[in-house]
């Protein structure tokens, strides 16, 4: 609480005598008595004009009474009104907190619980200057009109500048800018004339605003267990997924081409030498034979050169067929035009590759060969990052 | 917390890495152990598909 208790007037409720505290201004209007639901005439020597029973009582840690500083300015609590609006079948509630200082008069405190949001708005003079149908002007803000609603009183307790009456019910149509929101208010008075306001509003840190009037904010609960593995999961997901991405990039990159050789159409055998340097890494002898709807096949023998002599290794058979067809989304294709041999060699030194075409389906087609040291597959890391977006999607459906 | 379970993701993805760079599985089986058969002394038995 702020500042110093003020003297306050009290008055008997004209319905069921309790008392009450006047604690708003000249202007205020109506008065509805907190325990019996009677709105009396301020002006009119607190004459009843009405009575009200059963109003829901609308969600606010805030009560009649509580006094504030907003924007440097003393604010006391007056009056209370809780308000619904219905959208698509659905109730959104929020409660308006008329606000009284004795120097800058009257505004509105609200306070949506569902939302957790808060606000202060004052009634503006001006007219806003209207652009287009779209977008309107005020002290050199630019409002953009974004919605309208009907939202219709459903509780009152205290000191209003007017009478309020239940079920009393206010076209509002809101315009942000970036700062602001402008609402403009359209009611309809007891002689049935439409009566406009504007009030312009300003979003407030609903925390702050309870500390404002001194209600203690209890400190925000620790995060559930769920979302804190889910945010645990979420961080070790990201790191997996980006250290994969690097990897396959950096690995990608760390392949060493030994020796690569085209050759003609005729069926070999075509031979390479080349040197093995590391038997850690995984090394690829890589045949291409661009064959259309075709195939071929290949003896391809391993040997390692060992003093002038050949050490067989391996003698390996592999088809290379590649077929393809239709046009546009009904296009297919299957097979390769490339196959790989991958091992790793059992030690450094010399070795030989020889590659023979032995069999063929249509015409004969170049071929190329080359051996690779540091061959990878990228399966398990490919695999490793999808399981890492897989636990990304998975994170917020189950935390 | 959040570091700890960061490093964890962090091994087992560097842990694929090396598997990858070091070609571990990735080989072809019957290619591999013909080599290892012929390295050891031994006759190559058949043509390796």
């Amino acid at each position: 609480m702020t500042g110093a208790a003020p003297q306050t007037k009290t008055i008997n409720c004209t319905s069921c005598g309790a008392g009450l505290s006047v604690l708003g201004g000249g202007r205020v209007r109506g008065h509805v008595c907190s325990y019996c639901g009677a709105v009396m005439d301020a002006h009119e020597g607190y004459k009843l004009v009405q009575q009200y029973q059963n109003m829901p009582r609308p969600d606010t840690p805030f009560e009649i009474g509580m006094e504030g500083r907003i924007h440097e300015v003393d604010f006391t609590i007056i009056g209370i009104i809780g308000n619904v609006m219905y959208e698509d079948g659905e109730a959104y509630r929020w409660t308006d907190h008329q606000l009284y200082s004795p120097t800058h008069g009257y505004a509105w405190m609200t306070w949506n619980p569902e939302e957790g949001v808060a606000s202060f708005t004052r009634r503006i003079r001006g007219v806003p200057d209207v652009m287009d149908a779209d977008r309107v002007r005020l002290h050199g803000e630019t409002y953009r009109v974004s919605e309208q609603y009907v939202s219709r009183i459903e509780f009152c307790a205290g000191e209003f500048t007017w009478p309020p009456k239940v079920d009393e019910e206010t076209l509002v149509t809101e315009a942000y800018s970036s700062h602001y929101v402008l609402a403009v208010n359209r009611t309809r008075n007891e002689e049935g004339e439409d009566e406009i306001e504007f009030a312009l509003t300003e979003r407030m840190n609903p925390a702050a605003m309870q500390e404002k009037f001194g209600i203690e904010v209890p400190p925000p609960p620790p995060p559930s267990v769920g979302s804190r593995i889910g945010g645990y999961l979420t961080a070790g997901a990201l790191t997996s997924l980006a250290l994969s991405i690097v990897l396959l990039v950096v690995l990608s990159a760390m392949s060493t081409t030994l020796v690569s050789r085209n050759y003609g159409s005729d069926q070999g055998p075509h031979s390479l030498e080349f040197t093995v340097s590391t038997t850690q890494r995984l090394h690829a002898v890589e045949v291409h034979t661009p064959v259309r709807n075709d195939w071929a096949y290949f003896d391809v023998n391993l040997t390692r050169l060992v003093d002038g002599d050949e050490v067989d290794l391996a003698e390996i058979g592999r088809e290379i067929s590649y077929y393809y067809g239709g046009s546009g989304d009904d296009s297919w294709s299957e097979g390769s035009q490339y196959t790989s041999i991958r091992f790793h060699p059992p030690e450094i030194g010399q070795y030989k590759v020889e590659v023979l075409r032995s069999e063929q389906g249509g015409s004969a087609q170049p071929i190329s060969i080359s051996v690779v040291e540091g061959a990878i597959s990228m399966v398990w890391l490919i695999l490793t990052a999808v399981g890492s977006v897989a636990l990304l999607v998975a994170r917020f459906f189950l935390f | 917390m959040r570091f700890v379970v960061m490093l964890l993701f962090a091994g087992f993805t560097g842990w694929v890495g090396y598997l990858t760079y070091y070609g571990v599985g990735a080989a072809d089986t019957d290619t591999d152990r013909s080599i290892r058969q012929a390295s050891a002394g031994n006759p190559i038995i058949g043509r390796v598909k």
